[in-house]
């Protein structure tokens, strides 16, 4: 990822971390497994998870799926809310603790598990797990700065 | 022996034990059942060994309802509809024959065990034998391929098998030809079934040609076989002895008329890595000499927990997307087809990498899908006689075809559990065209399935015919085909009419000795 991506990915929260430990404790992995050693350091609370992006095949068409997710869902246009609604699905789900690797097979689970249980939103007309619809929109997020 | 009625002479009358009207494939899986017997049967054929356009017009009526193209949906010749059969082969479910209180009018008068014994021989005769329709590890074995379950309880795999398709005039025609205790009578149009002793008996079929020779069918027994909407017509235009039409005492000939309602284009599934999806459940396969391919239906525990209808999808590869690919005229669902593999690659596909290392830019491809569901029997759903005319001077079929909320909602559900069935087993999205609206959209079509207007019900009061497809309160007339379905399921009712016939050739066979 290049340091213009980064810069692209990087948002401003607010100061409550401590939603999002799991979420952080992946990154940090994360960032290890992408050769980023030197932000393993940085406190990255201000910084969206980046093994998110990671997560899908193409982060532009995922935040253009992301877009009419928010659009829909306009209370979560916020990514403190996502990012903790995501960090809720994945809590439990095997592979939720350790490294990149593990975090992008606990999302894996977590969204095959909602498609288990019809947790699901419509965008677009996509039949879309909850917690993939949320994943996209925090691309967009983050894409749109 | 076939005889052309036209050639007769005027005023003739042709005796048998049994008298079928209508050559399709009841009609004629009836006659067969007799062939080398000492019962004399003659089949009563309103069109020819050919389509006849003339003939054809006959089959012309008035909409009330859905808009139902009637001269298109069936055929009027020798071999029937089956002339433009599609195939499609299954049983119904065993939940189909129940009656479920969230259905009303549900409830067959015996449950599949009734017709298992017949399945089987019905399976020869649409020439899809021998036929695994449930059994998934079969397939697997059969196949080579591992085949994934189905993961969320929603949905079962069945496996629907297509005949070649059988045309049974061409098919079985020189046999009836050939017997001799059978006569096929062509071009010989049933204007009345002549009743007796106030509706309680039949002692005849009143005939005419078109070129205007009439001539009459006499028979211990009387059959009437040519199709769900003709069936109730025909019954409904013999109302000189009983007014309201024979076996219309109750006003239910023609009432409950049901189909499979299809919506094409409903929506479409996008799929990374098609080894995730096996063959079989994409394409049809040939096993054992006739095709074979996977199902999607909703499961017994999921229609009794969520009190839904039935329904059937299927579905086949329609197009593969590369990045980068060219805009075509769908360009705008391409696109956003496109963008759903791109963002949901690492859910569909292993790896990161390309999902073809022989081609980096190969993104996966979409399935075209297509749905027939279960229709609750509805009696403001009917067939009645028009105020129009055809050549033969008699009321053409008017149709009001109706659809409930109840059904509408019920495929919506399975849409949406199609689109997880896909997710959990992460092999593809689910992209739905039609809105959730409350309104069943216009594309919605028929499959040529036209059951329900003689229902079955041991109850005179529900039914038109009895357990043994005998009309109630009338000795010695029979229906026989998709019209006595009381339930439709969401299988092809060919194969389902076909094992109810050789069911009822038993019964007449007990009763004529």
């Amino acid at each position: 990822m290049s340091a213009a991506e980064r810069r692209k990915l990087s948002v401003s929260s607010g100061p409550d971390c401590s939603r999002r430990t799991f979420l952080l404790t992946v990154l940090v992995g994360a960032l290890a497994a992408a050769g980023c050693g030197d932000k393993e350091a940085s406190p990255p609370s201000d910084t969206v998870p980046q093994w998110l992006p990671a997560a899908v095949g193409d982060v532009d068409a995922a935040a253009r799926i992301g877009r009419a997710y928010l659009e829909a869902s306009r209370g979560e246009h916020n990514l403190d809310t996502l990012l903790v609604a995501i960090d809720a699905a994945l809590a439990g789900e095997p592979g939720a603790a350790g490294g990149r690797r593990r975090g992008l097979s606990a999302l894996q689970n977590a969204v095959r598990a909602d498609y288990l249980r019809g947790k699901s939103v419509n965008v677009q007309g996509w039949v879309l797990s909850v917690t993939e619809a949320r994943v996209y929109a925090v691309l967009a997020l983050a894409a749109d700065g | 022996m076939y005889t052309d009625a036209r050639t007769l002479n005027d005023g003739t009358t042709v005796e048998a034990d049994v008298a079928v009207v209508g050559g399709g494939p009841a009609g004629i899986t009836l006659a067969r059942a007799f062939a080398g017997s000492g019962i004399e049967v003659c089949v009563i054929e309103a069109g020819g060994l050919q389509p006849d356009p003339e003939v054809q017009a006959l089959y012309q009526g008035e909409n009330a309802g859905i808009e139902y193209p009637l001269a298109a949906m069936r055929l009027r010749m020798f071999g029937g509809s089956s002339n433009h059969w599609g195939g499609y082969c299954r049983p119904l479910d065993p939940i189909d024959f129940e009656p479920r209180d969230w259905v009303p009018h549900s409830g067959w008068p015996f449950g599949i065990e009734e017709l298992a014994p017949y399945y089987g021989p019905a399976n020869e005769i649409v020439e899809v034998a021998p036929a695994e329709y449930e059994d998934l590890d079969y397939w697997a074995q059969t196949t080579g391929d591992t085949l994934p379950e189905l993961a969320t309880g929603r949905m079962w795999l069945r496996f629907v098998h297509f005949s070649p398709p059988t045309r049974f005039g061409e098919k079985y025609g020189p046999e009836l030809q050939r017997s001799r205790n059978i006569r096929v009578l062509l071009n010989a149009n049933v204007v009345n079934i002549q009743a007796a002793a106030e509706g309680r008996t039949v002692n005849g079929f009143a005939i005419r040609t078109l070129n205007g020779l009439n001539h009459r069918v006499t028979a211990r027994y009387y059959v009437v076989a040519c199709g769900g909407l003709e069936n109730a017509r025909i019954l409904l235009l013999s109302n000189d002895v009983v007014p309201s039409g024979l076996g219309n005492q109750n006003d239910l000939v023609g009432r409950f008329f049901m189909e499979h309602p299809h919506l094409g284009g409903f929506g479409e599934i996008v799929v990374a890595d098609l080894q995730r999806l096996p063959p079989i459940y994409r394409d049809r396969i040939l096993v054992h000499g006739h095709n074979v391919k996977a199902a999607f239906n909703p499961s017994a525990a999921f229609l009794r927990e969520q009190r839904l209808l039935n329904a059937t999808f299927m579905g086949g590869v329609a197009g593969e997307y590369h990045r980068g690919g060219k805009a075509g005229a769908e360009s705008e669902k391409a696109a956003a087809h496109a963008d759903m593999l791109m963002a949901a690659q690492r859910f569909l596909a292993d790896g990161a990498g390309p999902i073809n290392a022989d081609d980096p830019d190969y993104l996966g491809v979409w399935l075209g899908m297509g749905c027939a569901c279960e229709q609750a029997p509805n009696p403001d759903s009917r067939v009645m006689l028009s105020s129009e005319r055809d050549a033969l001077g008699l009321a053409r079929i008017k149709l009001d075809w109706r659809l409930t909320e109840q059904d509408r909602y019920s495929l919506l559900q399975h849409m949406h559990s199609l689109a997880y069935e896909f997710g959990a087993l992460g092999i593809g999205r689910l992209v739905l065209n039609v809105a959730d609206d409350s309104q069943w959209p216009e594309v919605v079509a028929g499959g040529a399935h036209h059951m329900g207007t003689t229902r079955m019900h041991e109850d005179p009061r529900q039914g038109v015919v009895d357990r043994n497809s005998k009309v109630h309160g009338v000795d010695n007339l029979y229906v026989a085909g998709s019209s006595v379905f009381p339930t439709s399921g969401a299988a092809n009712p060919t194969l389902t009419l076909v094992a109810l016939t050789l069911r009822l050739a038993d019964h007449l066979r007990s009763q004529l000795q």
